[in-house]
């Protein structure tokens, strides 16, 4: 290189950086940074994410519409936490107090939580048949819709929830500064300062619908407010979780707002499948549900060893796994399958239990095709333990 | 006390102590080489900020076959550019203030300190107009002193693409200096000096 030019790239070298480096806000990194990282701690401890699939959304949902699904334990169980005591020995703030509000139970990391249940940074919530609520108290109060799914990826100052799967409504007390809450959507955030919305899912769109107040919406940065669109109620917006701001639409026409009308099904309720009827010999004539498309319903290909009409006799959860193990194995076994193709699955079916050893509800984790599903939800449904609690069975198969 | 290697493995298995350690080791640096791809039209809290979330998440993978160091300027190469092509894909809502007018409120220099800050950011604009590949091998060996051969670890390229990129990236610098008035006299003195054609 030339002398000139050299002197120029060696004052660079020195200079070029150093004082914005020396500038940066170190404390607001490091409580965003090691806040992310604890979060990510936290999600490898509880059980595995799953990214859900078209088919094996319709499957687990047929077990949940079912009233089957959804628990945890063995390892993976994880005790309360004592309200005054965060995970890790993380010091929780009262301000940083989320809840489960009201009636409703949503499974947080595969427990049951209800009313009264702290919600901490890396859980995730699942609702069933019954939306449930959360709140922040005096600043937030959101409802999650039935079979929604939401992870908790910060709680300090501006409380943020990926959405997976579903929808959620929100009234937001405004607040001076910051936002006050916020929904991702992979890389996309809806930010809110104040103001009454609803934020669905839909795959790959999502829909807003903001009833009062104004929000942001733009792709969610890892530190500070969102950088992007400000949408003024009443609105209705939709976008490409992937590319927010290339493919936001926005509709200010009223007419436009997809509320939807409070329902026994969306309405916080008092229960959740664990208090519905059981299940009686013939499950298809359950009542439907939002889920009917992915219901377990009867196969002719029913396990026979527990297809026998009402709840079985008492069993221990020890003579219990290898049958239901066993019964989900067949049912992956009768499936159509080319004869010269190696199957192999290894899936955990997951169960919590009522205080009479009844099945509450059940999931797999990760999901199995549909018809597996209805075909070994029916002997789940009937299946009938000594205790309460959870259970989870790993069912490992190959041709 | 752990050395790096012992803080690197107990980091990767999850000791979030150990990777607090090498987080406020190398976060100047990250921070300096992340300005430097960047320039300033970005948050530099939320690019180092994914930088690390993105090293400790690829912590476990890291073998040590390259120096922690240059693994993670590999880390901060790709956030950067993944924030470069977002920002490309994005409106702009807001007019950011000129930076000049930013570090006039800051900054009360003294004159060779304020003629050293034109010339940087005169410099970091030429930066700017380069091609990514460009700029990224040229920041990493003309600032950061990074050797060719570490870079075409961190860039995923043989040596020889690096060092002509290197070649063109100087030469586009040359060409493009007297854009910039503050570093026109650099442009004049290039002319002057033999065996250059002022191009």
């Amino acid at each position: 290189m030339h002398e000139p030019l050299d002197k120029l790239v060696q004052e660079a070298r020195e200079h070029l950086g150093t004082r914005e480096a020396s500038r940066v806000d170190w404390p607001a990194v490091d409580k965003g940074l090691f806040e992310r990282i604890e979060g990510e701690r936290r999600s490898r401890r509880s059980p595995a994410p799953v990214r859900w699939k078209p088919v094996a959304v319709a499957g687990a949902l047929a077990l949940t519409a079912a009233g089957v699904a959804l628990g945890v334990l063995g390892s993976r169980r994880r005790d309360p936490v004592p309200i005054a005591q965060g995970p890790s020995g993380i010091l929780e703030s009262p301000e940083d107090l989320v809840s489960i509000d009201g009636d409703g139970r949503a499974l947080v990391d595969g427990i049951t939580r209800s009313s009264g249940a702290r919600i901490r940074v890396g859980d995730l919530i699942e609702t069933q048949l019954a939306a449930v609520t959360l709140q922040r108290p005096g600043k937030v109060r959101l409802t999650l819709d039935p079979e929604s799914r939401v992870r908790v990826t910060r709680i300090h100052e501006t409380l943020v929830l990926s959405l997976e799967r579903g929808a959620v409504e929100a009234r937001v007390t405004p607040v001076a500064h910051g936002e006050a809450f916020a929904v991702d959507v992979e890389g996309s955030r809806v930010a809110v300062h104040g103001t009454y919305l609803r934020v669905q899912r839909d795959d790959p769109r999502v829909i807003v619908d903001l009833k009062e107040g104004v929000i942001a919406i733009g792709e969610a940065p890892r530190v500070g407010p969102v950088l992007g669109a400000v949408v003024v109620a009443p609105a209705h917006a939709e976008f490409m979780a992937e590319d927010v701001l290339g493919t936001l639409g926005v509709s200010h026409e009223a007419s436009t707002l997809r509320w939807p009308a409070p329902s026994a099904a969306r309405a916080p309720a008092p229960s959740l499948p664990a208090d519905e009827p059981r299940p009686s010999a013939a499950p298809a004539s359950r009542a439907p549900t939002a889920a009917s498309s992915g219901e377990a319903r009867p196969t002719s290909h029913a396990p026979t060893a527990a297809s026998s009409a009402g709840p079985g006799p008492a069993t221990t959860a020890a003579a219990a796994e290898p049958d239901l193990a066993s019964v989900v194995r067949r049912c992956i076994a009768e499936r159509p399958h080319a004869e010269n193709l190696t199957i192999v699955v290894k899936t955990t079916l997951y169960l919590t239990l009522g205080g009479d050893g009844s099945v509450q509800s059940a999931r797999f984790d990760p999901p199995v095709a549909p018809d597996v599903n209805a075909c070994a939800a029916q002997s789940i449904y009937r299946a009938r333990f000594e205790h309460g609690g959870t259970l989870a069975i790993a069912v490992d198969f190959e041709n | 006390m752990l050395d790096e290697a012992e803080l690197i493995a107990a980091a990767a298995s999850g000791d979030s102590r150990a990777f607090r350690r090498l987080y406020e080791e190398h976060r100047d640096r990250v921070a300096r080489l992340a300005y430097r791809l960047l320039g300033g039209h970005f948050d530099l809290e939320d690019v180092v900020q994914e930088v690390f979330v993105q090293a400790y998440r690829s912590l476990p993978e890291f073998r040590g076959q390259s120096k922690f160091g240059t693994w993670l300027h590999r880390v901060t190469v790709n956030v950067a550019l993944m924030h470069r092509r977002a920002a490309r894909s994005r409106p702009v809502f807001t007019e950011a203030a000129p930076d000049d007018r930013v570090a006039a409120i800051h900054d009360p220099l003294p004159d060779e300190d304020v003629e050293r800050r034109d010339r940087l950011r005169a410099f970091a604009r030429l930066l700017d107009r380069l091609a990514d590949k460009k700029r990224v091998v040229f920041i990493l060996h003309d600032l950061e002193g990074v050797a060719p051969a570490d870079i075409a670890r961190i860039v995923g390229a043989p040596v020889l693409t690096v060092r002509t990129r290197l070649f063109y990236a100087r030469r586009e610098i040359e060409a493009m200096l007297g854009d910039e008035p503050s570093l026109a006299g650099i442009r004049v003195a290039l002319s002057k000096a033999p065996g250059v054609g002022g191009a």
